[in-house]
């Protein structure tokens, strides 16, 4: 599972990607921070097509695990309606080295929000409720629409 | 033949809904040519069609993609997990 409506808890993350043989460990989170473009944000909360997302998180972390050479990669995506602090994303890698996980860690990071059919709704201070702008998936580019 | 369509992130808004269940003339009806028949009937669609990506029964399809009788369509905006 890559998904969950539950908060995400860097601990069991730990436990399940232990490797005596890795002596790097990288983790980022995406937390909610109470701002974008200049509006006090509330709340966030993400939608998913849950069933490709689960696909391409499982893929991003194969194809990280080959293309960087590492030992452990975990991609994992909160759901939900989300308060600011809270985790969004969680990514795990283990290596050997550090500089292997240190670039893993980036191009998880970035894959999931240029691949991942997920989607961020942001409520303002305001009452008002607006999706953020993304990356469309079939062109692979930022839309400044 | 029947398709329910599946409207995601901020085209559940533009259509006004999430999902709906569509009825369309003749089999091998393409991707494109059900987008047609959506953006006639719900304006604002079309605007944001060059940045939408679609998927068919959850896989990944191009816009030549045929769909058969009971296909599931989601329309996908673009994209802003993280």
């Amino acid at each position: 599972m890559h998904l969950t409506d539950e908060p995400l808890l860097l601990d069991p993350v730990l436990q399940e990607t232990f490797a005596p043989e890795a002596g790097a460990l990288a983790v980022f989170a995406g937390t909610v921070r109470n701002h974008n473009d200049s509006h006090a944000v509330t709340r966030l909360a993400y939608s998913a097509h849950r069933p490709i997302a689960e696909k391409m998180l499982a893929e991003i972390e194969r194809e990280t695990l080959e293309r960087f050479d590492v030992t452990r990669c975990r991609v994992l995506h909160r759901l939900g309606e989300l308060a600011i602090g809270d985790t969004s994303v969680l990514i795990v890698v283990r290596s050997v080295h550090r500089a292997e996980a240190f670039a893993a860690s980036r191009h998880a990071i970035e894959a999931v929000k240029h691949r991942v059919p997920i989607w961020k709704l942001e409520e303002y201070a305001d009452g008002t409720k607006s999706y953020v702008k993304g990356c469309s998936l079939h062109e692979g580019h930022h839309v400044e629409a | 033949m029947e398709l329910t369509v599946e409207y995601y992130g901020m085209l559940e808004s533009v259509c006004g809904t999430r999902r709906e269940r569509v009825s369309l003339q003749g089999d091998g009806v393409t991707v494109a040519a059900a987008m047609e028949r959506l953006e006639a009937s719900h304006e604002g669609l079309g605007q944001h069609r060059k940045h939408v990506a679609f998927a068919v029964d959850d896989e990944l399809v191009g816009e030549d993609a045929a769909l058969r009788d009971g296909s599931v369509l989601a329309l996908l905006p673009p994209v802003s997990g993280g």
